[in-house]
């Protein structure tokens, strides 16, 4: 089973390796934009309140307001703005991986060996939720660091200029915000409580497009990239708007396609597996979406395995 | 058979309406080596693909007395096959794919991998997509045997060999047999070298089998014939002698193909006065197109 989740990881390593380096990137240009936000943020409360004290702001970040639109400009860049990248990934690498082992013949061979069906599936499923975690894991954890380095080079002049005009004295300011950002946004573990649904999320995707891999495994490279672009845009259009998009004062907005179920699933935070970031939960991980997402991927990964199981007579 | 290590009942399988495979049954002797012999799209490939558990059939396949839909997957182990196709992963390096291979059996002779890649002249280190269609099987048949096989299962596997390695090849195999007592199970077109090794041949056509047997009571049973008569032979008379299967006028006189018995036919024909009459012995290559037939524009 390991030999067979490397072989994958192997077999697919130029998409992984493209996929993070770009979601990386994106992470790290998002955060030299977000950066500047917050700190406009931080300057804008001292500049509305020049008579702001360092325990007055203090006591803004601990009433959380703060908090709770740094945590957000930081999920929804990171989540909302990869999404499409990762998205495209998951999609092409469900497709590829029993479509390189046709191409090849290949797929013959691991069926001839002896291990079960169910083993060679779910090594690929496993590959497939390894890249996408590292894909979804490494920008989460490297954009705080991405932000962190951002404040420090560019922004501490701008801040250390509109603190001047206010009644805090400008060092104990910045250290003020530097321990912020320091400790911004919140522990690895509420990174990795927040990111555990979208990678589910993303797993299913990867694991439908495996099972249309399967299915469309004699056809054309073409239908085959036509079929998973009308699954890119059916998903977008569910996320941007069966289950609403962040609005204004952290409202959303009503989606144009309204589910029965909508506030249901909103209501658990199942909208978290269809990739809206904006039930992302830093203190545990959603219970009930964590579940259905296992319960979705299972039943995937019984369908998948019974098409390979029947496949010449599919 | 009693001691029959794959045996196939009344298989049938179809393509749509297009029935591949009609009742076939055979069985496989333990020990033996055993050619699979038929035209294109006769069913060999895809007989071979049932007894893997590739694909799904009616009737019975059994291989080591278990039937091979029910936990097949445990069977493999003592199964080395290699597919009329290359299934080799193009980015390992043959060494890792040797190694590859060897965890699914959870034993590997690397030595004796070692020691075949050298007669087949195959460096190890290379990656297998910069191998020739020759080496890539000399490989898959590496893989194969790399793992010390119960059973070995070939389909097709010398047609990207030279002539060397095709004799490498069928030394390799008849070692396999000779020293390991492996079970070797080979579909080939090229029937020379069934003929060097094979001591079993089981002929399949239109997806259905037309002889099984050893190979040598094959040979001992067709001959050929030729013979010339003193008088007018009417050559419906010689078509009534029991065990001949063609007879061809020949100028003065007769050729004559023996299917079955060739004693009797050679004292029938004795009876009739021959000027002259020679027996011939044919070879694989001549009893195939007999059995099977079809126009063969070389011959003509």
């Amino acid at each position: 089973m390991k030999a067979l989740i490397k072989k994958e990881i192997r077999e697919h390593k130029w998409m992984i390796i493209t996929g993070t380096i770009i979601t990386v990137l994106y992470s790290f240009v998002t955060a030299l934009l977000r950066a500047k936000t917050i700190m406009g943020c931080v300057t804008d409360t001292i500049a509305k309140n020049p008579n702001l004290t360092l325990s007055q702001l203090s006591q803004i970040e601990k009433s959380s307001e703060l908090m709770i639109y740094f945590s957000k400009t930081f999920f929804s860049s990171v989540f909302i703005n990869s999404f499409p990248i990762v998205l495209i990934i998951a999609i092409a690498l469900g497709v590829s991986v029993i479509s390189y082992e046709e191409k090849n013949n290949t797929f013959e061979y691991l069926l001839t060996r002896p291990v079960n069906n169910a083993k060679i599936l779910a090594s690929k499923f496993t590959a497939g939720i390894i890249a996408i975690s590292l894909m979804v894991l490494t920008p989460v954890l490297l954009y705080p660091a991405g932000m962190r380095c951002i404040v420090k080079t560019f922004i501490s002049k701008r801040v250390v200029s509109i603190i001047g005009t206010s009644k805090i004295d400008p060092a104990s300011a910045i250290a003020f915000i530097k321990g912020n950002i320091k400790a911004f946004p919140v522990s690895l573990s509420a990174l990795l409580y927040a990111s555990v649904p979208y990678i589910l999320g993303f797993s299913i995707i990867f694991a439908f497009a495996l099972l249309g891999g399967i299915l469309l495994r004699k056809h054309s490279s073409f239908l085959k990239a036509s079929i998973a672009i009308i699954v890119y845009v059916v998903w977008a259009i569910l996320w941007a708007y069966a289950f609403g998009t962040p609005g204004a004062n952290g409202k959303f907005a009503t989606g144009l396609i309204k589910l029965p179920i909508n506030s249901t699933l909103r209501k658990f935070g199942f909208n978290v597996l269809f990739l809206n970031s904006n039930y992302y939960n830093l203190h545990h991980i959603p219970l009930l979406p964590t579940i259905f997402g296992i319960i979705a991927l299972v039943g995937l990964f019984f369908i998948s395995h019974f098409v390979i199981v029947h496949r010449d007579k599919i | 058979m009693e001691n029959s290590i794959i045996e196939l009942r009344e298989v049938k399988k179809n393509f749509g309406v297009f029935p591949a495979l009609k009742e076939v049954s055979f069985s496989v002797p333990q020990g033996s080596i055993t050619g699979f012999v038929g035209r294109n799209g006769a069913g060999k490939t895809t007989t071979i693909r049932t007894v893997m558990g590739l694909m799904n059939y009616e009737g019975s396949v059994k291989v080591k007395g278990k039937e091979v839909r029910e936990g097949y997957a445990l069977l493999r182990e003592g199964i080395g096959y290699m597919p009329e196709t290359f299934s080799l992963y193009p980015y390992f390096s043959c060494k890792e794919m040797i190694k590859f291979n060897g965890k699914f059996f959870g034993k590997i002779d690397y030595n004796r991998a070692k020691e075949y890649a050298e007669i087949f002249e195959l460096d190890l280190n290379k990656k297998i997509k910069f191998l020739s269609k020759g080496l890539k099987q000399a490989l898959s048949f590496i893989i194969a045997v790399s793992t010390n096989p119960e059973i070995l299962i070939l389909d097709e596997p010398v047609s990207g060999m030279d002539p060397i390695a095709r004799n490498n090849f069928l030394k390799i195999l008849s070692e396999q047999c000779g020293k390991n007592g492996t079970t070797i199970f080979y579909s080939s077109h090229i029937l020379e070298d069934l003929e060097k090794i094979a001591d079993r041949i089981v002929i399949i056509h239109k997806g259905k089998i037309l002889l099984e047997g050893e190979l040598d009571n094959l040979k001992e049973n067709y001959k050929r014939i030729a013979v010339v008569f003193k008088d007018a032979i009417n050559k419906k008379d010689i078509e009534r002698i029991e065990g001949i299967k063609r007879v061809e006028e020949d100028g003065n006189g007769f050729l004559i193909i023996a299917k079955r018995n060739p004693k009797n036919v050679l004292e029938q024909l004795n009876k009739l006065n021959p000027l002259s009459m020679d027996t011939y012995d044919m070879n694989l290559n001549d009893i195939f197109k007999e059995i099977v037939g079809g126009k063969d524009e070389s011959t003509n």
